[in-house]
């Protein structure tokens, strides 16, 4: 059977001011019709360039060597033209950022009816109608309404859909998705993942499906090939692949995930130390041996080949046979693993915040209806935070979990009154945080800081890192210049960054080391308590799993209370002994990290837990079928928040009452009208 | 870890160049302002002296840009004229900047009613046509150059304010700004040493802009007759002139018109690559 898609020898280079860039070297893939072939690995493994070879989208900038075989000829040899024929009608494409992926001034219908117009010469008003078709296959309900719809108007989730639903309009045989889920919430992905499985049931069409997340390729693919800094490193069929990796990056990525179960206060993840070589410089040796622990010197002479594994396996390593499994490390230095004191560090209670949506000129409204004119201030609000109570004791890890738009990062915010609340309570040590001033208003700053997800954001570009450690030593440590700069390197060895990022600018660094540069900023002051707003999302896995190592130890040298803000759920089990479950601005579900993972759960919480998705093989993915809406910030009325999508509705109580949170355990508390039974 | 490649930017910093580009453009700047400084030395006749058999004189080895229908050298014209231009050029430039960013700054740190107030205040001066605006200003009072430049700088204080205005609530939604509160920093620290250092590079580029325009606007004065006033020299009223014997005498114009150019290039270019050094992440990469 020939392939439907061949890379033969596929190098790619770009390039750059200090030479030439091989993102692509020498990558050699085959995709069979109707299968699907994951493409894995971290960022700058060059995995979007393959898409954007095969694509053509890579412009003058970068140079294509080898061959791109699709349906039998080489795509290289046809010209611009010729490929872009191809392109919306042999080949979709669908990509990672569903928010700027459609024209906002188009459409919905149009955006799908478009490639039917130019490919298959249909007339608009059939182009139409088959738009709307092709929305219904994507179960979206109301097909016609959303055709007629603009992007702003839609999730998320709708939009990737609406995107699917073009990309495969011209039926393909081949579908390109770069990082299509990465964007969206779990609970949304997981949809989206069953949406793809059944478009390769239906319509037999054939997928290259990019993604750095290994559970998610899991739930999709057939095969995998795992990319390292522009080579293939291993591949296979997908679940052997995972179930038992043989090249040493791949055991590494896969130790690196988080499971998904509470972690202890000793355990740490395994990591892969290092960051990705320079690839302007060709190395003579292994590519991945500067961060293998298992490295001999014969790893960095001699250039690796792929050796056939049989089962159609390959990996690039020529002692796969003798790698055992990827080392896990030990807590630095013995930790007191102190329970923590069972002393409130803070109190909150019946916390609410509103935002108000329009004001000013824009929230009059003129009522021209009755006898005169009639101007009225009607501005919109939008409750973030729905009256929650809550309490972190010192040393105490709380992990709060909930999907974008819950109101998670307002909450943690709100806590450190970088917001105003609009009405509750927030002690600190006893004292209410919102009428501090002053030397209080001061000493509650420095005990309470915050580390933000967006590490590019979170440092000024101009400043250097030096001069970014040192003025919160300024403020709250009054020291003198020697002593600041003895300080700045404390921190950084803190943090485990070499003293001579001191003179180096943001822009110097990568991702994680920004991000400790951040934790190492927000413990100058040396706070009792870190919000960690979504610290580790934007990382890759390996570097993910070293930076929640860091905060784990962080956590014990110094007593550290956090409130640990994410959408993963894996990774606040790590950290957290306590969890809190918040949907739409009020919470779900309290209880130690253990008691939440497991039964009884509340409705939304088994959702979330659900849609997770898992590299283990023989747990196949319990769909995580809700009539899944948007989620649409803030609830309006008085019922219970998760009525609408919560597939265990029991009635009209959930309508009219909203659950108070129910003690189970004496630390476990749940939202929900459901019997305790039911929840199990 | 040791990237090679970051620790070589860092070293090489104080010692690397800007391109030539830049280097050439700031030579070129340096050596129009000492020429205006120096005019009335290197000028080679006085700027109203008549030559009256020789007017409307082609460029020669005496007139080495001609002269004018009195018979007046317009190279020395020129040079003299240069002072005015510059001084137009550079105080308007001063003055929007110093008012205008200071407005920009606030407007989009404060938001709400502060930045509402202020751009709504601005939007008025804009709606005025700016040369009616500024003609307006110079009606009013008595003329002298620092009153048109500070009309031409008021006339672009709107303009500075809100490419200031948009940088800095892009800014604002930096989670560094968030990072500065949590830490209880002054409003005062946040907008001058946080805020600041990143809006250079708009300062720099809108300012080389604005020199520029304040020229050209000084011309127009010029040109309509409320700047200067002959005999004086000024590239504007020179112009102004020139056109007048376009077909006869093209080269009057040649001289003033080159000038006004090199000088708005040269301006720009500084400024551009003044940008490109004030960037930490542009200088490194090199």
């Amino acid at each position: 059977m020939t392939p439907l898609l061949e890379l033969r020898e596929l190098s790619v280079a770009y390039a750059g001011e200090a030479g030439w860039l091989t993102a692509v070297r020498g990558l050699s893939l085959s995709l069979e019709a109707g299968r699907a072939l994951g493409l894995v690995g971290e960022s700058g493994s060059g995995k979007s360039t393959v898409a954007g070879a095969v694509l053509d989208l890579l412009g003058p900038a970068g140079a294509i060597e080898g061959e791109i075989v699709f349906e039998g000829r080489d795509l290289g040899k046809l010209d611009h033209r010729g490929r872009r024929k191809l392109l919306g009608r042999r080949i979709g494409a669908v990509f990672q950022d569903p928010f700027t992926a459609l024209n906002p001034a188009m459409s919905i219908g149009n955006h799908i009816a478009e490639p039917l117009i130019r490919h298959l010469g249909l007339p608009r008003r059939a182009a139409l109608d088959r738009a709307c078709e092709l929305l219904a296959d994507m179960h979206i309900a109301n097909p016609r309404e959303i055709a007629a719809a603009y992007p702003h108007q839609l999730s998320g989730g709708m939009r990737q859909r609406a995107l699917i639903a073009a990309a495969i309009a011209c039926e393909p045989s081949l579908l390109i998705l770069d990082e299509p889920t990465t964007a969206l919430d779990v609970t949304v992905e997981a949809r989206i993942l069953e949406i793809l499985e059944e478009l390769r049931r239906r319509k037999a069409v054939s997928l290259l499906f990019i993604s750095h997340n290994l559970g998610v390729v899991r739930a999709v693919c057939d095969d995998l090939a795992v990319l390292y800094a522009g080579e293939l490193l291993e591949s296979g069929p997908a679940a052997a692949v995972l179930r038992r990796p043989r090249h040493p990056y791949t055991k590494g990525l896969i130790a690196s995930m988080p499971p998904l179960m509470a972690g202890t206060r000793r355990g740490r993840l395994p990591s892969i130390p290092g960051q990705l070589p320079d690839l302007s410089a060709p190395r003579r040796g292994c590519i991945f041996e500067p961060r293998c622990p298992f490295a001999e010197p014969r790893c960095s002479e001699e250039a690796q080949a792929l050796h056939p594994l049989g089962e159609r396996r390959q990996a690039r390593c020529w002692k796969e046979a003798q790698v055992p499994d990827w080392p896990l490390p030990a807590a630095a230095a013995a930790p007191p693993a102190a329970t923590p004191e069972r002393q409130a560090l803070f109190r909150i209670v019946d916390l609410r915040k509103s935002f108000q949506l329009s004001r000013g000129l824009s929230a009059l409204r003129v009522d021209l209806s009755g006898k005169g004119p009639v101007v009225s201030y009607r501005p919109h609000r939008l409750v973030a935070v729905d009256d929650v109570s809550l309490s972190l004791m010192t040393g105490e890890v709380l992990g709060l979990v909930g999907e974008s738009g819950s109101g998670k990062s307002t909450l943690g915010r709100l806590i450190l009154r970088l917001l105003s609340r609009s009405s509750g309570r927030i002690e600190f040590d006893g004292a209410d945080v919102a009428v501090l001033r002053g030397a209080p208003l001061r000493a509650f700053r420095g005990s309470a800081q915050i580390v933000f997800q967006n590490a590019d954001s979170s440092l000024n570009p101009r400043l250097s890192i030096g001069t970014a450690l040192e003025r919160p030593l300024v403020l709250f440590e009054k020291l003198p210049a020697a002593g600041r700069r003895r300080r700045v390197l404390e921190l950084l060895d803190m943090v485990r960054l070499p003293a001579a990022y001191r003179t180096r600018y943001p822009h110097q660094l990568s991702g994680g080391e920004k991000q400790r540069v951040a934790i190492a900023r927000a413990l100058a002051s040396r706070p009792r308590f870190i919000v960690c707003d979504e610290p580790v999302s934007a990382l890759d896995v390996s570097v993910q799993a070293a930076i929640v190592n860091l905060m784990a130890d962080l956590r014990d040298a110094f007593g550290l209370a956090y409130l640990f803000i994410s959408h993963d759920l894996a990774v606040v089990a790590q950290l957290s002994d306590r969890i809190a479950v918040m949907y739409r601005g009020s919470l779900c579900e309290t209880g130690s990290a253990t008691e939440v993972l497991a039964p009884p759960y509340h409705p939304y919480t088994r959702m979330l837990l659900n849609a997770v998705p898992r590299i283990d093989a023989e747990q196949a993915p319990e769909p995580a079928r809700s009539p899944a809406g948007a989620t649409v910030p803030g609830n309006t009325s008085a019922g219970c928040a998760f009525r609408d999508r919560c597939p265990r509705k029991i009635g009209a109580i959930c309508e009219t009452t909203r659950p108070p949170l129910r003690p189970i355990t004496a630390t476990h508390a749940i939202a929900c009208h459901l019997d305790l039974d039911r929840m199990r | 870890m040791a990237d090679p490649s970051i620790d070589a930017g860092r070293t090489t910093r104080s010692r690397r160049r800007p391109p030539a580009s830049v280097l050439l453009a700031g030579g070129l700047l340096a050596t129009i302002v000492l020429a205006a400084i120096a005019a009335n030395w290197i000028a080679p006749f006085p700027s109203d002296e008549m030559h009256v058999r020789d007017r409307l004189m082609a460029p020669s080895l005496t007139y080495w840009a001609g002269t004018d229908e009195y018979g007046r050298d317009v190279l020395s014209r020129t040079l003299q004229g240069s002072r005015l231009s510059l001084f137009l050029g550079f105080v308007a430039t001063a003055i929007a900047l110093l008012l205008g960013v200071p407005l920009g700054l606030t407007a989009g740190y404060c938001r709400g009613l502060v930045d509402e107030l202020t751009m709504r205040g601005l939007e008025i001066v804009m709606s005025f046509p700016s040369l009616l605006f500024v003609l307006l200003i110079l009606g009013v009072f008595p003329p002298s150059p620092l009153l048109t430049a500070a009309a031409i700088g008021i006339v672009f204080v709107p303009h500075v304010a809100r490419v200031v205005r948009s940088v800095t609530l892009d800014l604002m939604s930096g989670e560094f700004i968030l990072a500065a509160q949590a830490r209880g920093e002054h409003a005062a620290y946040i907008l001058f040493r946080e805020l600041l250092p990143n809006l250079w590079p708009f300062i720099v580029v809108e300012g080389s802009l604005r020199v520029a325009f304040a020229i050209l606007l000084g011309a127009v004065l010029s040109f309509l007759g409320f700047g200067v006033q002959p005999p004086a020299a000024d590239w504007g009223l020179m112009l102004t002139t020139a056109r007048d014997f376009a077909s006869q005498a093209p080269w009057m114009a040649l001289a003033p018109g080159l000038a006004m150019s090199l000088t708005v290039i040269a301006v720009s270019l500084v400024g551009d690559g003044l940008r490109e050094h004030l960037d930490p992440a542009v200088r490194s990469r090199r």
